[in-house]
């Protein structure tokens, strides 16, 4: 390849040369679908910089995040990450049976409050209390935010954990705690190892906030299929704290606006965001995932998926979501109604207070209720895509203040209900990008009674061979930091000092020439990550 | 290559990962300011254990002790400096 000469006018530096010996060593690794290795002269740098630019092969990247060892390896990690959090000084309350060490959020990066914190589990407790559990199996039961509280009415809890410092705290609450535990047995062991339990053994299997932290999709799977097994019929497995996929990408710019200064570009936004969603460390699921299983195993009888309860504003109330699996309930014949579209007439909850208080109706369905919680995020959203990003953060912001609020909160229709004798049941099984949810109103009646049908929510059409379109893929972003020092070390290996990389950056394609050849000129300046 | 050296590439790549495009000195804070993330830490500490023998279940864990290249860097000088004691 011809020397190129420098650049006329390159401020800082200026593109000296390819260096074919590395280009053709990093060609041969198999995570490398292109490279182009460029020397870089520079007035800012001391030393000379040869950066690889390097585009990863899509296809070994897939292949090593579905694989077993990258599961064994994430799992060991997130094992570790909950350790490490453990191993720190004391932030927050330091009540027995309250340890909330490594929940921080997303926006603030922060440990989140404890007031949100407990009314996490409260929300969480209730809705577990209200199936009274006697026997349970719950996977991934961390420092005992539900064990302790729920354990005492049981007559057998297991827990398990793959963090052996998160269980030997938690056997310490125990201790201090005092009572009897004679009926808990803990268990260091991943999610899949269900070894040692006979079939229908649980009334009760929670997994709660934690298929998050599972490598992949098919994990899940194995997970509760083996789960299935060991719920008697009548039973239920509760999937609690999921991060819904349908709404990840408000999720993302949700954070990511909090996040940015006022003076930030929408374009800088927008590429932030498709960078958070591409390398999500975390499992988020789309309900659909939930609904698809009912066609997968015959002993599930009935999915319900709904937002989480709460009335504090924060990542879990906004984005996530319960789904519980009933095990070979009877079958019920469906609710034979029909639900009010809500956008027709935009009711707000006062109204459909008055027409519950007045008309006093056996039940009330609605669909496609606003969701208040998000409104902003999908404001934002749709002010992101649109395309011509040409404003500001502060200008974006400034303007959302001024947006009127259309949606309603769920929680608050929650609270309604209860005060005028009915039962809510909200569902996102409809699985709409914005969040938007349907909902029935039954009432009960002074027996405590109320429509005991199935109800026909809306959903989309799920195709249940294809479970991986309801997940998304997690960990690219280790995987990718992992490939980049695999390839710095491979160069090592066997290159002459003065031709070893001194960076690499990856690349979604190699900019072309009309010739065909690879554009040195157009190719980014060291330090610099493109999207 | 040197320790230092070592260090501050295994924070550049994280860093490159997260599409951080700020410049970082060797006292740059990177994790206590949000540049990177709990996940990221786990694979600084993987790295550290491997490399280093850094025990943090003996050091315990804080992320002020990763903070910066010069604070990693002295925790696994003060590692050292334990280990070679324990032969004298």
């Amino acid at each position: 390849m011809p020397e190129k000469t420098m650049k006329p006018g390159s401020p800082a530096h200026s593109r000296l040369s390819n260096q074919h010996e590395a280009e053709i060593l990093l060609r041969s690794h198999p995570g490398v679908r292109e490279a182009a290795v460029v020397r870089w002269n520079s007035d800012t740098f001391t030393e000379e910089i040869r950066v690889a630019y390097v585009v990863p092969n899509k296809d070994y990247i897939d292949r090593v995040l579905a694989g077993e060892e990258w599961e064994r390896k994430r799992i060991q990690k997130w094992g570790k990450t909950f350790d490490l959090s453990q191993l720190g000084k004391q932030v927050g309350p330091s009540d027995p049976g309250f340890n909330i060490a490594g929940w921080n959020s997303s926006y603030t990066r922060q440990p989140i409050p404890a007031e949100h914190m407990r009314e996490w589990v409260e929300v969480t407790i209730q809705e577990l209390q209200a199936f009274h559990p006697r026997e349970v199996l719950e996977i991934g039961c961390g420092a005992g935010l539900l064990l302790l509280r729920l354990a005492g009415d049981c007559a057998r809890y297991v827990g398990t954990d793959i963090a052996s410092t998160v269980l030997k705290k938690l056997r310490k609450q125990m201790d201090e705690l005092g009572g009897k535990w004679s009926n808990v047995t803990l268990l260091e062991r991943s999610a899949e190892n269900l070894e040692g339990f006979a079939e229908g053994s649980f009334d009760t299997v929670i997994l709660n906030s934690v298929v998050k932290y599972f490598p992949n999709v098919s994990y899940l799977l194995g997970v509760l299929g083996g789960a299935l097994r060991l719920v008697k019929p009548g039973g239920r497995i509760f999937i609690g704290d999921v991060r819904n996929l349908a709404l990840l990408e408000p999720c993302a710019v949700s954070i990511e606006l909090y996040q940015a200064q006022p003076s930030m570009s929408l374009a800088e936004v927008h590429e932030r965001v498709s960078h958070r969603i591409q390398f999500e460390d975390q499992l988020v699921i789309s309900p659909a995932f939930f609904l698809a299983l009912r066609e997968r195993f015959s002993r599930i009888t009935g999915v319900e998926v709904h937002p989480r309860a709460g009335r504090f504003d924060n990542e879990m109330t906004r984005f996530r979501f319960q789904a519980i699996l009933q095990v070979e309930t009877q079958r019920e014949e469906q609710l034979d109604i029909s639900f009010l579209d809500w956008t027709e007439q935009r009711l707000p909850p006062d109204s459909i207070a008055a027409l519950l208080r007045d008309k006093k109706p056996k039940w009330l369905a609605m669909k496609n209720v606003a969701n208040s919680r998000i409104e902003k995020d999908i404001l934002s959203l749709k002010e992101l895509a649109r395309g011509e990003s040409s404003g500001t953060v502060g200008e974006l912001k400034q303007s959302l203040e001024k947006c009127e609020q259309k949606g309603i909160d769920p929680q608050r229709l929650w609270i309604l209900g209860g005060e005028l004798g009915y039962q809510v049941d909200i569902s996102w099984a409809a699985c709409r990008p914005d969040g938007s949810y349907d909902l029935i109103f039954r009432k009960i009646d002074d027996n405590g009674e109320l429509l005991r049908q199935a109800i026909p929510w809306t959903q989309p059409h799920i195709d249940a061979k294809e479970l991986t379109q309801y997940a998304n893929t997690p960990g690219r972003g280790v995987l990718l930091a992992e490939l980049i020092k695999q390839l710095l070390d491979y160069c090592r290996q066997s290159l002459p000092q003065d031709s070893i990389p001194t960076e690499v950056i990856l690349m979604g394609a190699l900019p072309l020439t009309t010739d065909g050849k690879v554009d040195v000129q157009k190719l980014p300046p060291p330090g610099v990550q493109p999207g | 290559m040197d320790q230092m050296t070592e260090i501050r590439e295994f924070m550049k790549n994280l860093l490159a990962i997260r599409h951080d495009r700020q410049p970082f000195s060797d006292a740059s804070s990177l994790f206590l300011s949000g540049r990177l993330s709990s996940v990221d830490a786990v694979e600084l500490v993987v790295f550290l254990e491997e490399k280093y023998g850094v025990d943090f279940a003996e050091t315990g864990f804080d992320q002020s002790l990763i903070d910066s290249v010069d604070a990693v860097a002295s925790l696994v000088r003060s590692v050292k400096a334990v280990d070679q004691s324990a032969f004298r």
